[in-house]
């Protein structure tokens, strides 16, 4: 008996043993993503290259975490003050600053300009110039992005008697819409001025590129009171034809999938719950702007880092297989969103995808969401001065003019309290 | 009281787990935080020391002041309600048939199970405006509806409606247990003098309660005063945007996590945990002076 136990542990021991020296020959490389990229079928496919590319490569593994936006934040950075980080990780350009200060990715400047010329011609040159803010330095491979639309409920439109092959020219045409579809018992919009991505959403049809982010030489906000006093006087327009829920909230999202609500202005992650929705009618269209040569709209670049971590080398191999055309033309076939990648991105236009022209089309005109992306990081609840005023003016309780002033100033000094 | 560790040294030595645990996981993090808030540091690059800047700075914060205003009419609102209903629902179960009496301790007491996270999503899907749960009945019965979760003037309530769905039960289960340990005698002798029930609770259940009610109310406002997941998900904040319209629901920790994540100055916020865990000692000492008092 006693001869038994002592032949169960051995062999249990020898287990364990074979197990660690399995483990010892295969190196780990963790790649951390959004959960949107990290799920369903866009998982799915990232497992295809991933297979593929360890085919060629030996001795590795992918560990692939997804996780929600802010989640992926706060792991990145604890993983880089306890020097775990990722081998790979993607995450949007507007947290880039953030990235840089706490040295979580390689500088890639010399392995990308080591790429064949043919490779680098597949990228859009005005995205990899935002990856390349100084001479030398690219801090990640463009990815995927976004420009904002609008995805219309053609139900409703009809039920309110408006021909959705008549142009909204601008945002006056646009509130008589809405008026329009709250007499006939629906919602125009959603919400817009408690959440400054919203906001955005309409002030980048009144405001040009350099009335919006940060000047870091002289640590000024760039917000423009008179386009600001201007959004405010049009959402105060569409308040009563607009439902007080705001993007991306489940009970916003069933209003429009219900057929209750026109207009729901968004990115082309939001098209995964609608499309899954039988007989919805809807279609995309672009954001009215100020003018009728305008447009609104806001837009995105979501980056793929290579850790700073001892396996950079493998981890490029891999970013850069990742983001190859072979590989994202497939990922253009399920996920038409905007890619770094414009020869990939071509395969789907070519295809005529509609969200994707739609994308293409509203490129010109939307304004980045935190700009300039690798300088320095915005103060911490930056946008607050701007939501209270935004808040006050939809109530009534401020001057417009004013209240734009004092909010930009509010902005101002909290951006020379984190830098003066 | 001598500690005799020659004769007792087994003892210890048994307790040396759980104290090698409590250092590391306790004692370690408190020192750490208190040696940090006098550096600026992003958790990357060599701490640099500062000195008071940081305690300065959090505390010349407008966030700060917001933070502090909002979480003291907070704790002063939330606290007694939640008392009061807790205290109601363990009379009225105390008073019912033993069946009963058990199935709504458990039902009462289900939402402190619940991960706070999921019941402040679920709250936060009842108290949408237009389509939720409560604004819906406000419609059907001709009621207006109201902004719950977006106007400043309900914001606050809203906090408090899921705080105190959450924490009802499980005060109201240590009331029982407080009502529980009454002699029955003292209820006797009050029926011989033709108490009614009102007169019992308010001279015999009430008084005999204080020590149970002291650890609820103290254990409520340590609770309160660290506030976090519940306003975070009703309001939708993120790192770059937190406490909701006009900082309606925006407390402390929400800003000293805002501090430490949103823009990494770990230094502040460490200054900023600091100073809320000398607010949450001072009023902890406040209510221990009243006990006294009230013993006495």
């Amino acid at each position: 008996m006693f001869k038994n136990k002592i032949l169960i542990i051995i062999v249990v021991l020898l287990c364990f043993s074979a197990v660690s020296v399995v483990n010892a020959e295969e190196t780990v490389l963790r790649y951390w993503t959004f959960s949107d990229f990290g799920t369903g079928d866009l998982l799915a496919l990232q497992q295809v290259f991933i297979d593929e590319f360890l085919k060629d490569h030996p001795g590795y593994r992918v560990e692939v975490s997804a996780m929600g936006d802010d989640e992926l934040l706060s792991s990145l950075t604890t993983a880089a003050m306890s020097g775990t980080m990722p081998d790979l990780f993607v995450n949007t350009t507007r947290n880039g600053a953030l990235f840089v200060s706490i040295d979580a990715m390689i500088n890639i400047y010399d392995l990308w300009m080591a790429k064949p010329e043919e490779y680098r011609a597949n990228f859009d040159p005005a995205t990899v110039a935002v990856m390349t803010p100084e001479d030398n330095t690219m801090w990640a491979l463009p990815y995927t992005g976004f420009s904002q639309f609008m995805y219309r409920n053609l139900d409703v439109l009809e039920a309110a008697g408006i021909d959705p092959n008549e142009e909204i020219s601008d945002m006056e045409v646009w509130a008589d819409h809405m008026k329009k579809i709250s007499e006939a018992g629906f919602y125009g919009t959603y919400s817009y001025h408690t959440d400054w991505w919203n906001f955005l959403s309409i002030y980048s049809s009144f405001a040009e590129k350099s009335d919006w982010g940060i000047d870091f030489s002289q640590n000024i906000s760039l917000l423009n009171p008179e386009k600001l006093v201007k959004t405010v006087e049009f959402l105060k327009k569409i308040a009563p034809y607009s439902t007080q829920l705001k993007r991306g909230e489940q009970g916003a999202i069933d209003l429009f999938t219900t057929n209750k609500l026109a207009y729901y202005p968004d990115g082309p992650w939001a098209d995964i719950a609608f499309r899954k929705v039988e007989g919805l009618n809807y279609d995309f269209a672009l954001i009215p702007g100020g003018t009728s040569s305008q447009h609104g709209g806001v837009g995105g670049l979501e980056m793929l880092c290579v850790g700073n971590t001892d396996n950079w080398e493998v981890a490029w191999e891999l970013a850069s297989y990742l983001v190859d055309t072979p590989q994202m033309a497939r990922w253009a076939e399920i996920d038409a969103r905007y890619l770094g990648n414009m020869t990939a991105m071509k395969t789907a236009a070519d295809r005529g995808d509609k969200m994707l022209a739609i994308t293409e089309k509203a490129t010109p005109y939307i304004i980045y969401n935190q700009t300039p992306f690798f300088e320095k990081a915005y103060p911490g609840n930056y946008y607050a001065p701007l939501l209270e005023y935004l808040d006050m003016a939809m109530n009534d309780e401020v001057d417009l003019l004013d209240g734009a002033i004092e909010a930009r100033d509010l902005m101002t000094e909290s951006i020379k309290e984190e830098y003066e | 009281m001598k500690i005799n560790l020659k004769r007792n040294y087994k003892h210890y030595l048994m307790l040396t787990p759980f104290f090698l645990m409590f250092i590391v996981f306790f004692v370690y993090p408190i020192i750490y935080g208190i040696y940090t808030s006098f550096y600026k540091w992003d958790g990357i690059h060599i701490p640099e020391f500062v000195g008071l800047d940081n305690y300065s700075k959090v505390l010349n914060a407008r966030t700060t002041k917001l933070a502090y205003k909002n979480i003291i009419n907070y704790v002063l609102i939330t606290v007694p309600i939640g008392m009061i209903v807790s205290f109601i629902l363990a009379i009225i179960i105390q008073a019912m048939p033993r069946k009963w009496g058990n199935f709504f301790k458990s039902a009462y007491f289900l939402p402190s199970v619940i991960p706070l996270y999921l019941a402040a999503s679920v709250w936060k899907w009842i108290l949408a405006a237009d389509v939720g749960l409560v604004n819906v009945l406000f419609s059907k019965i001709g009621l207006q509806q109201v902004a719950w979760l977006t106007d400043p003037k309900y914001m606050l309530y809203s906090l408090i409606i899921v705080d105190v769905w959450v924490s009802a039960g499980f005060n109201m289960i240590i009331m029982i247990a407080g009502i529980n340990d009454i002699p029955e005698s003292l209820y006797d002798a009050a029926k011989v003098d033709g108490a009614n029930k009102f007169q019992e609770i308010i001279n015999i259940t009430i008084p005999q309660l204080i020590p149970t009610l002291f650890f609820t109310t103290t254990w409520g406002f340590i609770s309160a005063l660290q506030v976090f997941e519940a306003p975070w998900i009703l309001t939708g904040s993120t790192y770059m945007s937190y406490g909701g319209n006009r900082n309606a629901l925006l407390f402390p920790v929400m800003d000293m996590l805002g501090k430490g994540f949103g823009s990494l100055k770990f230094g502040q916020a460490a200054a900023y945990g600091v100073i809320l865990a000398f607010v949450i000692l001072f009023f902890t000492s406040i209510q221990f002076l009243i006990n006294k008092k009230i013993k006495k």
